[in-house]
């Protein structure tokens, strides 16, 4: 890494630039990520919003490079210093799991039916910290502790079939931060839970993270968890941020009209019953991305300076950026 | 577990009358006459009508099957048409050679199949892959017979290392196991490299990968185990088919075994052979099924047998 790193780069755990992902879709490349910035502080959470296929998931996969080929990703992921995208193979398996933990939206699915909840937790000590498979275990007893699971000595012995997805997603969460890593990712990891699950893991993210001084980045398709867990949220569409801010402006002033249509359409307990407005039409796919801005096609504003260009993030009040031409020259 | 092997031994037995009632009413629709064959072309009328009765095939087939059974109770499969010698002796003196073969053969498909399938699953798709699979589509066309006097002339012929067949020692094995081994090694082989392949997309294998597990690691600790269940089921019937003979390696190498026994009794009509053998097979098929479903638990921990 031979370019002079910018001071803003240490400064963040992670800081995306320009990212950029392509996939190989009969025999053609296509963009489904398009020039994304985003940036987390120490022990900050950031919420990155936005429906299925918008690209979120595939941006999170892509800071741990697990994304399968043939796969193009450009751009830099700069995480405590280094560009991930310029590691070798193996100096990326350093950072999965040990500098950076991953949860996933599958706690049914994302543990290994064959092995002991226990040998799974150790895994992650093996491979990183190098302890013997009895130090492992006594440390993943440890970790079942931390997360919350009861009679943990035993449990450490069960396979994941005996568990129900709460638990799974707890096992989880303390593979992921067994080895006390920076950042963690996770993806979805309360959607497949029951809503009274949801915000216990929530809480318990929230708590490890702020005992060890972990940044979170959260992909979710829900506000309302980005209302209760995150400081900060980048809200995506059809592969682009296109409005980011702290929670509190965003939620109490959201320019972006695909923000505002996202908010609409959560239910609301206080105030006057409303009809819930749903997004008209539908994410454009990716083989026919419109040039403009990707969300005239479904913007009730839409000008005709919308489908031919494509507007940059407008910066709205400090630390509130939104990709509107509606705030061209801050309005 | 307990309760659950012997209820599976006690459904074995069930399967087992039902397959010895089907293999006996089968022999009995062949038009063939059993007593105008061992009493030969020219013998008359009285005589073959004399043996017949000696050998009961006068009676009813319902009591004929009965008196079979009371005997197999008492380990009496009969006596051969043909040697007039007992059955259990002739399948016993086969059966040592037999399982040497079998479990020769068998080794020998594990060893060349399993290592293929994980290669050619990691490298799916690759060069390696697809020349692979084209060699073991070549393997499991090519006839035993062919290949294995291709190897007996090549090996014990041209270059004399090998014996030209018989039974005696791993020295005689190697051959007709290593003949087996190539023609039934791809089966195997792409039942493993098509389950890896599932496994592999698995969200607990994308998991592995989020540790920071290398990429060996990954498929040895968590794709492999998971994707071994079918082979262990196929691997089981494999073995169980194996030990009621493998006729045509038998006469290609002239391995004195079940096989040929088989080959030999079905030629002749000699109906109390051909019973027995179809029993044994039957009994190894019904056994290994047993073992596999016992194997499976230990694997498999959601598989579990109350």
């Amino acid at each position: 890494m031979s370019k002079v790193l910018e001071s803003t780069d240490l400064q963040n755990v992670l800081e995306v630039k320009d990212l950029q992902i392509e996939f190989k879709v009969d025999e053609q490349y296509y963009k489904a990520v398009h020039g994304v910035n985003f940036h987390i502080a120490p022990g900050e959470t950031l919420g990155l919003v936005g429906e299925s296929g918008c690209g979120k998931s595939v941006t999170s996969m892509s800071i741990m490079r697990l994304l399968k080929d043939p796969t193009k990703v450009s751009g830099q992921i700069i995480y405590q210093g280094r560009d991930l995208l310029k590691l070798t193979e193996n100096q990326m398996r350093q950072v999965r799991g040990n500098e950076i933990g991953m949860i996933f939206q599958e706690p049914m699915t994302s543990l290994n039916p064959v092995h002991k909840i226990g040998r799974q937790i150790g895994e992650t000590l093996l491979l990183h910290r190098g302890m013997s498979a009895s130090r492992a275990r006594k440390e993943s007893i440890e970790m079942l502790k931390r997360v919350g699971i009861p009679r943990a000595e035993q449990i450490v012995d069960e396979y994941p079939h005996q568990l129900s997805g709460g638990m799974r997603q707890r096992v989880m969460i303390a593979i992921a931060m067994a080895c006390n890593p920076s950042l963690l990712i996770a993806d979805e990891p309360t959607t497949a839970l029951d809503v009274t699950i949801q915000a216990q893991i929530l809480e318990l993210m929230k708590q490890l993270a702020k005992e060890n001084g972990t940044s979170i980045l959260l992909i979710t398709h829900d506000l309302g968890v980005v209302a209760e867990t995150c400081d900060r949220v980048a809200v995506m569409y059809a592969g682009r941020i296109v409005e980011e801010g702290s929670v509190r402006k965003i939620f109490k002033n959201p320019q972006h009209p695909y923000t505002r249509g996202l908010l609409n359409s959560i239910p609301k307990l206080t105030g006057e019953r409303k009809r819930l407005e749903p997004i008209e039409g539908n994410v454009p796919s990716l083989r026919n991305m419109p040039d403009g801005c990707r969300f005239a096609p479904r913007c009730p504003f839409a000008m005709d300076k919308c489908v031919a260009h494509n507007p940059e993030l407008f910066e709205v009040e400090d630390g509130h950026r939104s990709r509107c031409f509606l705030q061209e020259g801050g309005q | 577990m307990g309760a659950y092997i012997i209820r599976r031994i006690g459904q074995a037995i069930i399967v087992l009358i039902g397959i010895s009632i089907i293999a006996f009413l089968l022999l009995y629709a062949v038009p063939a006459d059993p007593a105008r064959i061992i009493a030969g072309p020219h013998a008359t009328p009285d005589v073959v009508n004399q043996i017949r009765i000696n050998l009961g095939l006068n009676l009813p087939i319902w009591e004929q099957y009965l008196k079979y059974m009371g005997n197999l109770l008492h380990g009496n499969l009969g006596t051969s048409y043909i040697f007039h010698t007992s059955v259990m002796s002739q399948i016993s003196s086969r059966m040592g050679p037999t399982a040497e073969l079998a479990l020769g053969c068998w080794i020998m498909e594990l060893i060349i199949g399993i290592p293929l399938g994980i290669y050619t699953a990691r490298h799916a798709n690759k060069v390696r892959d697809v020349v692979i699979s084209a060699l073991a589509l070549i393997g499991i066309s090519l006839p035993v017979y062919w290949l294995g006097l291709l190897l007996l002339f090549a090996f014990g012929f041209k270059i004399q290392i090998f014996p030209l067949g018989g039974t005696g020692g791993i020295y005689y094995l190697i051959l007709p196991s290593i003949t087996y081994g190539i023609t039934g090694a791809a089966y195997y082989m792409r039942l493993l490299k098509s389950t890896m392949l599932d496994v592999m997309n698995q969200d607990y294998v994308r998991t592995a990968r989020a540790k920071g597990a290398s990429e060996r690691r990954v498929i040895y600790r968590h794709v492999l185990r998971n994707a071994l269940i079918p082979v262990i089921t196929f691997a089981g019937i494999d073995i169980g088919t194996l030990l009621a003979g493998v006729v045509l390696i038998e006469e290609t190498f002239n391995w004195n075994g079940m096989g040929m026994l088989a080959y030999q009794a079905i030629g002749n009509q000699d109906i109390p052979v051909i019973m027995g053998t179809v029993l044994l097979l039957a009994v190894f098929v019904v056994l290994f099924n047993l073992i596999v479903d016992i194997v499976y638990g230990f694997v498999d921990p959601r598989i579990r047998y109350d």
